[in-house]
């Protein structure tokens, strides 16, 4: 039996609204995915193929407990309502992909799609982020990989889509996630995936993102000659080595796919030192030591706003607001910023469109990580003239001496050298930078 | 840090997709026109994988076998972007032996699986319509030896009135991985189709153990269609197509075995 519907079949859901088919969006090795009329909203319904479960009663129990807990962040394509038909055939009612998305792997073939390197690693940020929301509410999604969200390339907005997998941590749902994202246990031991096993493949996913290729996939990988499932699980379970270990050499980047060569130099240090740990031997036997959402929001934010653009249009990264030279080969000019503000911990170039997170500010939940609270821009009429705008929604306070300001929401304070913002407990000085 | 165009897509193993299509005399006619539009559309439709397949370089090989055979392709397999189809005619036996002497030949890294990256396993795609004019039998045995054909994913389509459903199911190992037709429309919708499930079950899976067997990438095929499986996959009484565990030089079996030489008829 097919499991296909036809354009104008019309069907009613659990919560009782009248559902119409009105065309084929896509087709997956799970099930076919519509555009339906959704009680005079337009959203969209995939519907499995007969077969496809391990254990169908337990997945649409699963489906449905996470229909009635709702989506943990707007980040989630989440299913909202669901479908089941005589003869066993099923499926669940989401909204629809807006324009503007793309499947996260198609920027692993066309890693131009990116307008710049800040928009990567705003897609790292976020997809880090709505992971740690789900974490954080108690569930794994067990299947994390390039083919699993959506991704505006122009925005770095994600949008995390087959949450039909996701379920509470330690549940066996049969799933055991994607071939090259798995975590090692998993390969080997073919464990029950885990928060744990979920950041294993995070971790190669911003790998992917930000070096457009696979951490453990160098020399070892491509002399194999067969990677028949033996060779696979050698290379992915039993001896995983990162390409850049720093002792064993045995796997580093063939040169004739360049890319992690080319992009790792140019990596601040404290990035390197997040994927090293992330990939270090002890991390990758043992699930507990992998670095937490936590760990790389912290070190994303911070990268995202050492990322400025050189006069000639290249993006250098400037590791603690420090000038360097363009690493563009036919540019070498020097790059640094006039301002750069003092965090505990490090310093950022303060320039135009630098952030300043929740998260950057003092502990906090995973669900205001990335809530912004300052935003620095450049006046219309002077670009060199910066201004900070409230970006959160309560006031906070600039302060230069002994005298302190209060910015109100929305509202933007032209940037003095020596002033102090005053964002929770924290006070960022804004320094000139010599 | 290096411009976005400067980086090139990501590394990916290649995935050889080979088709082995029978063009004896048998196919004249309205046949080898089916399978030649069959191919062009099945073409298509792994194009369209490959360029989005970001976990596999999909190329693709094409032998014809009639009275000889020969490689559409006799560099080594293609990507499918420098790949067009053109038309094959129908003439001469059904030598398979000779079809599966030359693939052995070509199953190799210092051959047609010559890379740059490492390969998944092959996916291997029989197509015939008639009975084996020559011995099939002990180049299959040599064949099986090949690690590369012996773990391929290999899926298998009889066609016409009378073929020989048994040899496909010997050459792919299953019956279940055979698919069995006369309407040659359910032959270009599946050879369309399976092709596609083949290619991209090499990464995509969710639970991956073992090889992709043939079986699999039919059942996933069928699932896209609304073809019940029943009516295409054959049901075969031989149990074990497995290469038998004897040692096939000529003149050593006698040794092995005895025959009653006085038995009546």
């Amino acid at each position: 039996m097919g499991a296909g519907l036809e354009a104008g079949a019309s069907l009613r859901t659990k919560f009782n609204k009248e559902i119409r088919v009105v065309k084929q969006l896509g087709d997956g090795s799970q099930g076919i995915v519509y555009a339906i009329d959704y009680d005079g909203r337009p959203m969209a319904l995939k519907w499995y193929r007969p077969n496809v479960f391990y254990d169908r009663q337990k997945f649409i129990d699963n489906l449905r407990n996470n229909i009635m807990s709702g989506k943990p962040t707007d980040d989630f394509l989440w299913p909202v309502d669901m479908v089941e038909v005589m003869g066993g055939s099923f499926g669940y009612v989401m909204d629809l992909r807006p324009e503007g998305f793309v499947e996260a792997r198609e920027l692993f073939l066309h890693p131009n799609l990116f307008p710049s390197y800040r928009r990567a690693i705003d897609a790292c940020m976020n997809v880090v982020s709505a992971f740690n929301v789900l974490h954080s509410k108690g569930y794994c999604y067990q299947d994390v990989s390039g083919g699993n969200f959506f991704v505006n390339p122009h925005s770095g907005q994600v949008l995390i889509c087959d949450n039909d997998n996701v379920a509470p941590a330690g549940i066996d749902t049969g799933i055991r996630g994607t071939p090259r994202f798995m975590a090692p246990e998993i390969v080997v031991e073919n464990s029950v995936p885990s928060v744990q096993s979920d950041r294993h493949s995070l971790a190669v996913l911003m790998f992917m993102m930000l070096c457009v290729q696979h951490p453990l996939e160098g020399v070892r990988f491509t002399k194999a000659g067969s990677l028949d499932p033996t060779m696979q699980k050698r290379l992915y379970g039993i001896e995983p080595v990162f390409i850049m270990d720093p002792d064993i050499t045995t796997n580093r980047p063939d040169p004739a796919f360049p890319n992690a060569l080319k992009v790792w130099p140019c990596l601040p240090e404290h990035m390197r030192r997040i994927f090293l740990r992330a990939f270090s031997q002890n991390a990758l036997k043992n699930p507990n030591r992998r670095p937490s959402e936590m760990d790389w929001i912290r070190e994303l934010v911070r990268f995202r706003s050492e990322v400025v653009n050189c006069v000639c249009g290249n993006e250098v990264f400037l590791e603690n607001a420090r000038p360097r030279t363009c690493d563009k080969p036919s540019c070498g000019r020097r790059v640094g910023t006039a301002l750069r503000a003092d965090l505990p911990g490090y310093s950022l170039p303060f320039v135009d469109d630098t952030r300043i997170y929740r998260c950057q500010t003092g502990v906090c939940d995973a669900n205001v990580a990335l809530e912004p609270l300052v935003w620095v821009l450049a006046s219309r009429e002077r670009p060199d003239v910066l201004g900070v705008r409230n970006v959160s929604r309560a006031p906070w306070g600039v302060s230069q001496g002994a005298s302190i300001h209060m910015v109100a929401p929305r509202q933007t304070v032209m940037v003095i050298p020596d002033m102090e913002l005053r964002l929770n407990e924290e006070r960022i000085h804004i320094s000139r930078n010599v | 840090m290096p411009h976005m165009d400067d980086l090139g897509a990501m590394m990916r193993p290649d995935l050889h997709v080979f088709y082995v299509l029978d063009t004896s005399g048998s196919m004249q006619n309205k046949p080898i026109g089916v399978l030649n539009r069959a191919m062009e559309s099945t073409v298509d439709a792994l194009k369209q994988v490959a360029a989005h397949h970001s976990d596999a370089n999909v190329k693709i090989a094409v032998l014809e076998f009639n009275s000889t055979c020969r490689w559409i392709n006799p560099n080594g397999p293609e990507y499918l972007d420098d790949f067009f189809w053109s038309d094959l005619v129908a003439a001469g036996k059904t030598e398979v032996g000779a079809a599966l002497r030359e693939l052995d030949s070509k199953l190799s890294r210092s051959a047609f699986l010559n890379s740059m990256t490492s390969a998944f396993l092959p996916v291997i795609i029989f197509m015939t319509d008639g009975f084996a004019t020559d011995d099939y039998e002990r180049e299959l045995q040599k064949i099986m030896r090949n690690r590369w054909f012996s773990k391929a994913t290999r899926v298998g389509f009889a066609i016409g009135r009378n073929p020989d459903t048994e040899m496909i199911a010997k050459l792919v190992g299953s019956s279940e991985a055979v698919i069995r037709t006369e309407d040659l429309g359910v032959f270009a919708r599946l050879l369309r189709f399976v092709s596609v499930s083949a290619s991209t079950l090499a990464g995509n899976s969710h639970t991956r153990d073992a090889e992709i067997s043939g079986a699999e990438a039919v059942r996933a095929g069928l699932n896209m269609t609304d073809i019940d499986p029943g009516e295409v996959i054959p049901v075969i009484n031989t149990v074990d197509f497995q290469t038998p565990q004897i040692d096939a030089r000529p003149g050593s079996a006698d040794k092995a075995f005895t025959w009653d030489d006085q038995r009546e008829w």
